[in-house]
């Protein structure tokens, strides 16, 4: 029976290892470990899982985007559909055509970043380095520099600062004060939040559902638990593309915000 | 907006993270590798990682595919805008050309009516023409048709007056013959008055 104990948080968790296996024969491999100033800079499975998407990013996106026909077809058609649908639909209108354009390419990439380590999370032996709260930090980290930075570079520093506190009496000036400042660290660590535990929550339902094939041992229980994990994977793929939407879509709201601060 | 200041302020982010993220290590004391697994755990080494993978695609792919990109929808947006105002002046001009061809349709057909009533006119005019001629030609000859045939009626009553002549002649003739008898000498006289009066019927 402890053989067969499934254990979630391994299968979310990063490790030092990659872990497969070729024709039922396991394969580890193990991944370098180093520190610099002081700092873990492990080359980890989620940090492989992030090259691998990048990778996949840098290769197929310059091929796509130089392609010089002005009509575009197959799989050009469909990532630009996506690129088009971001541009228009979310960046221009939270953020407007002129100052939006500028942060296209941060943001599509974003989008992309966050939408290949979802699904490359769904491949089998695959980790969901989305799914990893430090990457969601990253990531919203990354979105928090750029948002403030837009709102100073668009406005200038003082105005943007004074900016923060909308116009409220004098007394109440100081608990805005907090209220705006904790609303502007909040927002990040919301996105940070919601893309890992939308990721890892699909992972664990999945995982749970096979699980209850070790548990039960019977027949019927794997053909319901086989289905319902079917299922879950076919939703972890509408999440995947939901997550990256959205928190590409709040970014660009934020950046919006402020670049356009309410006077 | 250069791309130079893009690139800087891109560079400004990561250096700003790296050093955030080396403060939460240093805050958060280390996590060693004995540390136990938490999913909430913030590993400054990851984040540091998920920055440096973020921001070398983001310098590439903003390099070689998002500038080509935007560049090459721009040049399809335009071509389109270009297309579709080429086409509007093209309708334009098909429709002006219309208007002309149809304005041009109309005077012909005005023409074609103008000429088709002048020939028709012309027609009756030659018809009228060669109508009157025949009549005229038609007049001559029954002139000349009654001028015979007066003149041959002429002939035909001198004859009788001629015979008319020769046969008062012969009654006399036979008046003298016959003689004295005064009831025949009238008689004869009567009898040659009624033949030529009958001759005088012939006229």
């Amino acid at each position: 029976m402890s053989d067969d104990k499934i254990d979630i948080i391994h299968h979310l968790a990063d490790s030092n290892v990659l872990e497969f296996s070729i024709l039922s024969v396991d394969v580890t491999v193990p991944l370098p470990h180093f520190e610099l100033f002081g700092m873990d800079l492990s080359i980890t499975k989620h940090v492989v899982m992030m090259w691998l998407a990048t990778t996949l990013m840098v290769a197929i996106f310059p091929l796509i985007c130089n392609r010089k026909s002005l009509v575009p077809t197959g799989f050009r058609n469909f990532f630009e559909a996506i690129l088009l649908f971001l541009r228009d639909d979310v960046v221009r209108t939270n953020i407007g055509k002129e100052d939006g354009d500028r942060f296209l390419p941060y943001l599509w990439t974003l989008f992309f970043f966050i939408l290949f380590c979802n699904l490359l999370g769904l491949i089998p032996f695959g980790a969901t380095a989305t799914g990893n709260f430090s990457v969601a930090v990253g990531l919203a980290l990354i979105s928090f520099v750029v948002i403030h930075l837009a709102g100073i570079q668009k406005n200038g520093l003082k105005h943007y600062l004074e900016s923060i506190v909308p116009p409220v009496p004098k007394a109440l000036w100081p608990l805005m004060l907090v209220v705006e400042v904790l609303g502007h660290l909040i927002k990040p660590a919301a996105l940070a939040i919601r893309l890992f535990a939308n990721m890892s929550a699909g992972h664990v339902v999945l995982l749970a559902f096979l699980g209850f094939i070790f548990t039960f041992k019977n027949i019927p229980v794997i053909g319901i638990s086989v289905l319902a994990a079917c299922a879950v994977n076919m939703l972890e793929i509408f999440v995947a593309f939901l997550q990256a939407y959205i928190f590409v879509f709040l970014t660009s709201v934020f950046i919006g915000m402020s670049v356009h601060p309410q006077h | 907006m250069s791309t130079k200041s893009i690139g800087r302020r891109v560079w400004t982010i990561f250096l700003v993270l790296f050093l955030f993220s080396g403060t939460l290590l240093m805050a958060s004391g280390g996590d060693g590798e004995h540390a136990k697994v938490g999913l909430l755990d913030v590993k400054s080494g990851l984040v540091v990682w998920t920055i440096v993978a973020f921001a070398v695609t983001f310098l590439i792919l903003k390099k070689l595919a998002w500038k080509p990109l935007l560049a090459s929808l721009q040049n399809r947006e335009d071509r389109i805008r270009n297309s579709l105002e080429e086409a509007e002046q093209a309708r334009e001009q098909a429709e002006k050309m219309l208007k002309d061809y149809e304005e041009k349709l109309t005077t012909a057909k005005a023409e074609v009516k103008d000429l088709i009533a002048k020939g028709r006119k012309d027609a009756e005019a030659a018809k009228e023409n060669l109508l009157k001629e025949a009549n005229d030609e038609c007049q001559r000859i029954k002139e000349r048709s009654q001028q015979e045939l007066k003149l041959t009626k002429e002939k035909a009553v001198k004859e009788i007056f001629d015979l008319a002549g020769d046969l008062a002649v012969s009654i006399s003739t036979k008046l003298i013959q016959k003689t004295l008898d005064k009831k025949v000498q009238d008689e004869i006289i009567k009898d040659g008055l009624d033949k030529f009066k009958s001759l005088k019927s012939l006229n």
